[in-house]
């Protein structure tokens, strides 16, 4: 005769218990991927240099962006759509305005054209070089060195190739939640 | 004194329904002031004009919605500052000044005011977001790290000493409701910081925070294996108002003492009661 003791059944309650509890664990799995995609943009922030030699920060921004929902019915990571445009591609077309302006100079990165002046000496104004080419440019230096500098090239859409490495591999993703997952399972039945 | 916590929405409010705080204080003057009323107006030093101030919380209040209105950029909203302040007749008083940091009107004013803001009250929503039990029970602890590069970093090793953290392999690591991170942030420690214990923790910072889970925690001795979960933490306007004028020189404590918003309680700067 023999004596079988059930130390499964217990554990599993408790894990069974544990997994009911929704809100809370789509809480860490909504956390535990926000926490992986953070940690990938910031390798994106120090590989991706600015074209204009300035510190990239739109990599940061994307990071500041990103940032965890759930509730009882799922789990989801949220961030800035310019992440979507860049990892599914796109055509950006100009809203509210008739074009998009482009920077061409580091004068001109992260301004709005408004933020020149548009009359006087320095002034901006528009350039057309015919076939819809269009620039804002002001002039700069004076006498034998005055010169036409063009700040922004106008365009009605331009158009993002997809990439999909702006996103960290999708099984990566899911592994790290799963380790998360299993920890607080841990934690919560105190296994 | 202030009679009552206000909780965060509340105590905003009331702070925009409020006239400009004395306006003839500079930059350097308003950082000794304190973390929440800072937040509001120490980019707007020297802005005589309660709707400029009001027009830097709608601009920023655009960006953060993420709306899908012409105003809802960086880009823009540096914009529309630039043109309401030039409406509204705010400019820098020293000519020689004009287009540096210390212009309202220029680019760098700009862009500090509009990023900042921006990432103050993503800073802030994220702590809040953070304080529940399950969270603080799996992640205790935060990392203080480099998020994006910098031009010219500050020595963030000897900042996090100087505020009592200590380094684990390196790394600067401390429990979520240490207060270390209180310091961090204290301007009166450190000159540009912000006055909040999350981030940003200064102006144009590269530096945040990532979660430290309770294992790898515990592997490198920041904590032991039983250390309680930190309890989650609630941020009051009153705590963030919170100042010490001990610095203040005296035309600036006269200055204060002139404006019914605020009430020196000894040393301390308190809000006036509504």
């Amino acid at each position: 005769m023999g004596l079988v003791v059930d130390a499964a059944t217990p554990k599993l309650l408790e894990i069974t218990k544990a997994l009911r509890d929704k809100a809370a664990l789509h809480n860490i799995m909504a956390r535990a991927g926000a926490a992986v995609i953070e940690k990938h943009f910031v390798k994106l922030a120090f590989s991706n240099k600015n074209r204009f030699g300035r510190p990239n920060t739109f990599w940061k921004r994307m990071r500041g962006s990103v940032r965890p929902e759930s509730s009882i019915a799922q789990a989801a990571v949220v961030m800035d759509r310019a992440v979507a445009l860049r990892l599914f591609g796109g055509i950006v077309k100009a809203k509210f305005k008739k074009f998009l302006t482009i920077p061409l100079t580091k004068d001109a990165y992260g301004k709005s054209a408004r933020q020149f002046k548009r009359t006087g000496t320095g002034g901006t104004f528009i350039r057309n070089f015919g076939d819809g080419e269009f620039y804002i440019s002001r002039f700069i230096g004076s006498g034998k060195n005055r010169q036409i500098e063009n700040l922004y090239k106008l365009v009605k859409r331009t158009k993002h190739n997809p990439n999909q490495h702006v996103l960290p591999p999708q099984l990566y993703i899911e592994s790290e939640v799963k380790q998360a997952v299993n920890k607080w399972l841990n934690r919560r039945t105190g296994l | 004194m202030i009679s009552k916590p206000v909780i965060w929405e509340a105590g905003l409010n009331t702070l925009r329904k409020r006239k400009a705080l004395p306006t003839s204080l500079g930059t350097e003057d308003l950082r000794r002031i304190g973390g929440e009323v800072k937040r509001w107006s120490v980019f707007s030093a020297k802005i005589e004009n309660a709707q400029g101030l009001q027009r830097i919380n709608d601009v920023v209040a655009d960006i953060i919605g993420g709306g899908e209105g012409p105003g809802a950029s960086i880009t823009e909203g540096k914009a529309r500052l630039k043109e309401a302040f030039k409406a509204l007749g705010i400019e820098v008083g020293d000519k020689g000044k004009v287009g540096t940091i210390e212009d309202p009107q220029s680019d760098a004013r700009l862009q500090l005011i509009v990023r900042t803001q921006e990432e103050i009250a993503r800073g802030y929503g994220k702590f809040i977001a953070g304080q529940d039990r399950d969270t603080l029970d799996m992640w205790p602890c935060w990392e203080l790290v480099r998020v994006s590069p910098a031009g010219v970093p500050r020595d963030w090793e000897a900042r996090w000493r100087t505020a009592g953290g200590s380094l684990y392999d390196g790394r600067m690591i401390a429990l979520k409701n240490s207060d270390v991170w209180e310091r961090l942030g204290d301007s009166m420690t450190f000159k540009d910081a912000l006055g909040n214990p999350y981030p940003p923790f200064a102006f144009n910072s590269g530096m945040d925070v990532e979660d430290i889970d309770r294992d790898e925690a515990e592997s490198l001795g920041v904590i032991e294996k039983f250390t309680p979960t930190p309890l989650p933490q609630e941020r009051f306007l009153a705590d963030d108002l919170k100042a010490s004028t001990s610095n203040l020189d005296n035309t600036l404590r006269a200055v204060l003492a002139q404006d019914p918003t605020f009430k020196l309680d000894g040393d301390v700067l308190r809000l006036a009661d509504e």
